[in-house]
């Protein structure tokens, strides 16, 4: 097993950042344990700001404004989240500014926290609004600014606007420890797909992500622009167009199994081909598929990078079962290559 | 509609001059929804309407720093109405509101600052003093536009707010999960105290901004009248734009008349408007010319600054003249009811009946594309010769664009489109022969589009056959129909 001692505490880990997001594996697994531990770490240290990726459609509308997570911040955090968020919140608050950014639950409104107190987190689901309230609280004096993520197919903000990114897994996932394991060492190494770092193929790349779906980079660096409607079934278009003079693939959006199996059972072309995606959340691949198109020579890589800097686990799960929480840690360590926290149970040993 | 519904105001490209008004706020937006063409009776309120944009201009052009500032605060301006209809509604504000307005009276004394120095004296856009809400909203006197219910409001408030904050310290250093839990049951019981106490001043602020919202709600009106001014100046300024002169008579002048989206639209094929220059009076006008000889567009260029100048706009052209007219009808053969299943000729009968019907009444300015071009050319000739004689006898201005020979009569004034009256045909059709792809391209380069008034004698020119020359359309169908005109001449 590693040895987690003289490691660094979560807070010392993300201070060198000026944003980080922590985003959970699914509900209850300690998100907003995380949060609060890390409030917690970083009181009378720094300024923090703090904001959270809305979500968008059902679960927005299921979670009521009693379930949303609380969390216990500092005199003097900043915030920003939406109005009826704000006014659930029991700080004593000045408002600062309104943004023009409208959620489901009322515009977001920075401001800051005059007292300790709860605070409810609901901020815009879009990125570049969020890379602007980010740049925004930061204006106003937040040295980190932490954004309360989410790793679903609903969000359209991803944790790639912020410079690291904490995810929490827990219990609450499967009944199974082994499965839990397994599940949050595959994410990780999908969240941390490898970057694309030629700046010529990322320039081509964007403007593919501007104009359409999906864009075939040739090696003389030309690109076609594929017209099809969502990436998803889009398997059809992508293979008429990959032949020996392709070297990118550039897919906005969702990069599914079925996609990927699809253009795996039609052609060879791929081989050797990169494929871009926007960033780690948006590939939805299971280990058996993304194994088998490693294998056969298919590579794929990232716009934006994800940085990993920690995991956080909970042993318990709300559903009325407990893992053993040092075998738990343990495992997790032993099959992720970033540090483990268990920010609910602690160290024992 | 009298003055063009949705879809013909587009067409004339009055959507498109819309557009290009650099509106900033909600309230220039709703100003500039709610404009309407004056009355008749109401050329007084045109004019002082024109004077207010020419006073505008002047200033624009020697104060542009100010104007940049009055920009940048308009930027920053929020739709506040519904908080203030709220507020005169005795419905408590919540925090945000009046951060809102708070930041909103202390813009509005910014621009008032700014106002003062233009020295513009115009009563629609004098804004009221907001310091007295300033002075409720800052009880601290700092000027900054943050808000929250502060200790200044209430000692209640402070000494609530300082418990609270012991509690959070204790808190912080709490060992045990007992005492924790006590210390935030203390904590939230402070909390509802605190809230309590907030709502409370929340309640006595909007009673004492309710007192206010006249003042208000004028500077939301002026401030909408001056973002629209200015919107209407810039546009003015952008496309050089005349003052039009406002007569009593039922005469209309253009020199120089353009259409914004035509030469948008033209510039990008890198060619040149040919501004239009019209006089018309009571009665009839035709003009007549070639296929493609812009006969649509010189009639949507005259509706649209008509259009224009009736809603207190300058207007596109060097030279502009016209009286207030009672309605402004297009009848063209693109209209809507196309759409609704009834037959292009079918609609624009539909649409004459109204046009006729209201001409009878009242007196107004009316425009005919090609009327009756979708029926059997006899019929139709038949048709707009009566319509052209019939509106010789009403005081509205009427204005008929055909290519049937023979419509005009003594009593009415003709235009031709010069067209390729003057072009060296022979040598046009070298070019085209030389350049067969680029043949449309060439004759639009050799077109007149200028019109030239002429006496009724003139024929309607025979560019139709020379057009279909220069296109190449087969030299056995030509040669008949040469034949033909030989016939009849």
């Amino acid at each position: 097993m590693k040895d987690n001692k003289d490691m660094l505490s979560i807070f010392q880990m993300v201070q060198k950042y000026d944003s980080i997001s922590i985003i959970g594996m699914s509900k209850n697994v300690g998100k907003t344990t995380t949060l609060n531990h890390i409030l917690k770490e970083a009181r009378g240290k720094i300024s923090l700001g703090l904001t959270s990726i809305g979500r968008d459609g059902e679960e927005q509308d299921i979670v009521t404004a009693k379930e949303k997570p609380k969390i216990y911040v500092e005199c003097g955090t900043f915030i920003a989240t939406a109005k009826q968020c704000l006014l659930n919140s029991d700080i004593t608050r000045e408002i600062l500014k309104t943004t023009g950014f409208n959620t489901p639950m009322g515009e977001v409104i920075i401001c800051r926290a005059l007292s300790d107190g709860y605070v409810e987190l609901g901020g815009p689901s879009v990125n570049s609004h969020m890379t602007l309230i980010c740049d925004e609280l930061k204006k106003f004096g937040s040295e980190l600014v932490i954004v309360d993520g989410a790793l679903s197919r609903k969000t359209f903000a991803s944790p790639s606007i912020t410079k690291a990114t904490i995810l929490s897994t827990g219990a609450s996932l499967s009944k199974s420890m082994g499965v839990v394991i397994k599940e949050t060492s595959h994410t990780v190494k999908l969240l941390s797909t490898e970057n694309e770092v030629d700046d010529e193929i990322l320039k081509l790349a964007s403007g593919v992500l501007r104009s359409g779906r999906i864009g075939i980079i040739r090696r003389d660096n030309s690109v076609k622009i594929l017209d099809v409607i969502t990436a998803l079934g889009a398997s059809k278009e992508i293979v008429e167009f990959l032949d020996e003079t392709t070297s990118h693939v550039v897919i906005k959006g969702v990069v599914s199994d079925h996609l990927i199996e699809d253009i795996m059972a039609t052609t060879k072309m791929y081989r050797g081909v990169t494929f871009l995606v926007e960033d780690g959340t948006k590939l939805f691949l299971t280990r058996d598929t993304l194994y088998k198109f490693k294998v056969h020579g298919g590579i794929i890589k990232t716009l934006n990078p994800i940085n990993i800097v920690c995991v956080t686990c909970n042993p318990r799960s709300p559903y009325g079962y407990e893992f053993d929480k040092d075998r738990f840690l343990d495992g997790l360590r032993n099959n992720l290559n970033v540090p483990v926290f268990d920010v609910i149970g602690g160290e024992s040993k | 509609m009298k003055f063009l519904d949705e879809q013909q105001r587009n067409q004339v490209g009055f959507s498109f001059v819309m557009d290009k008004m650099k509106i900033i706020t909600s309230y220039g937006l709703e100003e500039r929804k709610n404009i309407v063409p004056f009355k008749a009776t109401e050329i007084d309120k045109l004019t002082h309407e024109l004077d207010s944009l020419e006073s505008i201009i002047i200033s624009m052009n020697s104060h542009v720093e100010e104007y940049n500032e009055i920009g940048r605060i308009f930027c920053k301006l929020k739709d506040i109405r519904n908080s203030i209809k709220r507020c005169s509604e005795s419905k408590t504000l919540d925090e945000v509101e009046l951060y809102e307005i708070k930041y909103f009276s202390i813009l509005v004394t910014q621009l008032k600052n700014v106002l003062d120095k233009l020295q513009l004296n115009k009563e629609d856009v004098h804004l009221n003093s907001l310091d007295e809400i300033i002075y409720i909203l800052d009880p601290q006197g700092t000027r900054i536009s943050t808000f929250y219910v502060y200790d200044e409001y209430s000692k209640a408030l402070k000494y609530t707010r300082e418990k609270k904050k012991q509690k959070e310290k204790e808190l912080f250093t709490a060992k045990t999960e007992e005492s924790i839990n006590e210390l935030k049951q203390q904590r939230l019981d402070l909390v509802i105290e605190e809230e309590t106490e907030e709502l409370r001043i929340r309640k006595k602020l909007t009673l004492q901004i309710s007192k206010q919202t006249e003042a208000i709600n004028q500077n939301i009106q002026a401030i909408g009248r001056l973002d629209f001014l200015i919107a209407k100046a810039n546009l003015s300024l952008t496309y050089n734009g005349t003052r039009p002169k406002i007569c009593n008579e039922m005469k209309l002048q253009l020199i120089s008349a353009f259409n914004p989206e035509v030469i948008e639209i033209l510039e990008k094929n890198k060619k040149l408007f040919t501004p239009v220059n019209i006089d018309l009076n009571a009665g009839t006008t035709i003009i007549t010319g070639a296929n493609m000889g812009g006969k649509s567009v010189t009639l949507k260029t005259i509706v649209l600054n008509l259009l224009l100048g009736q809603m207190g706009f300058f207007v596109f052209a060097k030279n502009a003249q016209f009286p207030i007219m009672n309605f402004i009808h297009f009848v063209s053969d693109d209209m809507q009811s196309v759409s609704k299943g009834l037959s292009t000729f079918g609609a624009e009968i539909i649409k004459l009946k109204e046009v006729v019907e209201s001409a009878k009444r009242e007196n107004g300015f009316i425009a005919l594309d090609e009327f009756a071009r979708g029926t059997n050319p006899k019929e139709g000739y038949f048709l707009v010769k009566s319509l052209a004689r019939y509106l010789t006898k009403l005081k509205s201005v009427s204005l008929i664009s055909t290519h049937y020979d023979g419509v005009v009569e003594d009593n009415m004034e003709h235009y031709q489109v010069i067209g390729l009256k003057n072009v060296d045909f022979n040598n046009l059709k070298y070019k085209i022969n030389e350049n067969k792809t680029h043949s449309v391209e060439l004759i639009q380069e050799h077109m007149d589009y200028k019109l030239e008034k002429v006496s009724k004698e003139n024929k309607v020119p025979k560019d139709a056959l020379n057009i279909a020359l220069l296109l190449g359309l087969q030299k056995e169908i030509v040669d008949i129909a040469k034949s033909f005109y030989n016939q009849e001449e």
